[in-house]
């Protein structure tokens, strides 16, 4: 048992270990560039570059997702809490459980036959509802468990003040609960920024230049990884090796701050 | 009944409701429209081993035996590296060790898989085949389940450990989940029987079987709707063989290539979107199976 523990800790080890020694080069080489200029080229003789476009969509897609999924969430689970021996509690569990177990890649066929086809051209609007389709399921979990440790008598303490229900969920529930609520928001942002299969249709693939209008198609940092990996161009696999380096150093950064958070005491 | 006025707070709590109903039926609707198309342009051909687009035959049946033996694969490897190393982390490791290694599982468990399938890719295949791969053909080429040449890394045994390493930090969260609710109690009294550790291991294994098989379900879901790592790291050739050094198709792989070419080939994406609603189904089904085990397992955790 000893040996398959080991041997299963050696590979997750030496995966990340490879990432960082092969992916580290591209990245000192590049310095801050890798932030804001163009890919390279494929007859570059040296991976110098930047992800400036793919980053810029993620960013946009995913805020725009975060945005959009928070305050359906947020109201979802709020009354998902509040009226937990009626019907519509157990009705909103299941749609989450079910939208939750939709495949990624189905998602982004239905954005795509539904939105891109219509409006004749790929956009990072379709790969932000692709992306809110992912995240709500997940928010909705996050939040209701957080809702639900609430103890009752501070919501009974705010109607019996005359509180209505809105103001209940602003001043009481999230005042309560607003380390849960932040830290769940960021780790679901570093979890979205990492899908692939949701943009892959939807986001279209434009890697050179920037796209700032919510209509213009654009792309994200793990449709440039999975377009990279499989090129003949080996200056566009060791660019990969940088691009994946930095998608794991962000994706670290906001987990290790969603755990940070200190609890209210009541 | 008292009755009162709807306010701006009801208005958006009806409207988010209204979203997460449109989506679900948007789901459903497109699906079943296209696989109903599908029907009526492929009919049983649907279902034919041979995927020829130039002939308008789309046959599904070899995707989808690759992605039930896919899963049943690394579903093996996830068990056999996931449940000794939840072991290890809760019995024999202690003090801030263990809160590191419980942090690195918690934040591999969501790490973007694209980033373990471009590893896969670039790396893990090419040193596979060269020191696991190629001995294991060699030395035991007799046996049916190697007896394939292994040509390039990009095979079923490379995608089904590549998976096992993506799937493994998620298994262990839920397996420790479902340790840490084992009553205080029963331990006790194993300890006071006089039991030797490893024997009071058994026993809470023995405890929490059905949730290390949800566990097992809900990981075997997420392994099915795969698409980075397979499109990558598998191969994809329409072969069906007995060896597990052969590439592979799965259904992810099958959508990700070939979707979007409906004005050259009539009918491809109608046939792409039915094989999508039959993953949709499976899946549906393995995470069905996995919560009612769990809940079960949970009713049955009396002190």
């Amino acid at each position: 048992m000893l040996i398959l523990s080991i041997i299963a800790l050696l590979l997750m080890f030496s995966v990340q270990l490879v990432l960082w020694l092969k992916g580290l080069p591209v990245l000192l080489l590049n310095g801050l560039r890798i932030l804001y200029d163009i890919p390279p080229l494929p007859s570059s003789s040296q991976p110098i570059g930047g992800l400036g476009p793919s980053l810029i969509g993620s960013l946009i897609s995913a805020g725009l997702a975060m945005l959009f999924a928070s305050i359906v969430s947020i109201l979802l689970a709020y009354v998902s809490v509040e009226l937990q021996h009626k019907r519509i509690s157990s009705v909103l569990k299941l749609t989450s459980t079910a939208l939750y177990g939709i495949p990624t890649i189905t998602v982004s066929m239905i954005v795509y036959s539904t939105i891109c086809l219509h409006m004749g051209r790929q956009s990072i609007l379709a790969g932000a509802l692709a992306l809110t389709i992912v995240a709500i399921p997940m928010e909705f979990t996050y939040f209701e468990s957080i809702f639900s440790s609430i103890p009752l008598t501070y919501k009974e303490a705010g109607y019996s003040m005359g509180l209505s229900r809105g103001q209940v969920l602003k001043k009481i529930a999230l005042g309560i609960g607003k380390a849960g609520v932040v830290s769940s928001l960021v780790a679901v942002f570093a979890r979205i920024m990492g899908e692939t299969a949701p943009m892959l249709f939807t986001i279209g693939n434009n890697f050179s230049s920037f796209a700032f209008n919510l209509f213009e198609p654009s792309s994200t940092v793990t449709t440039l990884i999975f377009a990279y990996a499989a090129s003949p161009y080996k200056v566009q696999v060791d660019f990969a090796w940088g691009a994946s380096l930095v998608l794991y150093i962000i994706y670290i950064v906001f987990s290790l701050a969603s755990k940070l958070v200190k609890e209210v005491e009541l | 009944m008292i009755k009162r006025n709807l306010s701006v707070f009801d208005f958006f709590v009806l409207a988010s409701i209204l979203t997460i109903f449109v989506f679900l039926a948007l789901t459903g609707y497109v699906l079943i429209y296209h696989s109903a198309e599908a029907i009526k342009i492929s009919g049983i051909s649907l279902f034919n081993v041979k995927w020829d687009q130039y002939r308008g035959i789309y046959g599904l049946a070899i995707p989808l035996l690759g992605s039930l033996v896919l899963t049943m694969v690394s579903l093996f490897f996830v068990a056999i590296f996931s449940i000794p190393l939840a072991i290890l982390t809760n019995e024999y490791v202690r003090g801030r060790f263990r809160r590191v290694m419980e942090t690195f599982a918690d934040v591999s468990a969501g790490l973007p898989t694209v980033i373990y399938a471009f590893i896969g890719v670039a790396f893990l295949s090419n040193y596979l085949r060269k020191f696991v791969e190629s001995p294991l053909h060699n030395f035991l080429g007799f046996i049916p389940l190697f007896s394939c040449t292994p040509f390039s890394g990009a095979n079923l045994f490379t995608a089904s450990i590549v998976l096992s390493i993506a799937m493994t930090p998620f298994t262990i969260l839920l397996i420790r989940e479902a340790y840490s609710m084992i009553p205080k109690i029963y331990i006790d009294a194993a300890y006071s029987l006089g039991l030797f550790k490893e024997e009071v291991i058994f026993l809470k294994l023995s405890m929490i079987k059905k949730a290390i098989i949800s566990s097992l379900l809900f990981s075997a879901s997420r392994v099915l709707t795969e698409t980075t790592i397979v499109s990558l790291v598998a191969g994809g050739q329409f072969l069906v063989s007995s060896c597990l050094l052969s590439p592979v198709i799965t259904i992810p792989a099958l959508i990700v290539n070939n979707f979007g070419y409906s004005n050259i080939y009539y009918g491809i994406d109608e046939a792409l979107y039915f094989s999508a609603l039959i993953l949709f189904l499976i899946s549906m089904t393995l995470n069905i199976l996995g919560f009612i085990l769990y809940s079960r397992w949970k009713k049955s955790l009396v002190v």
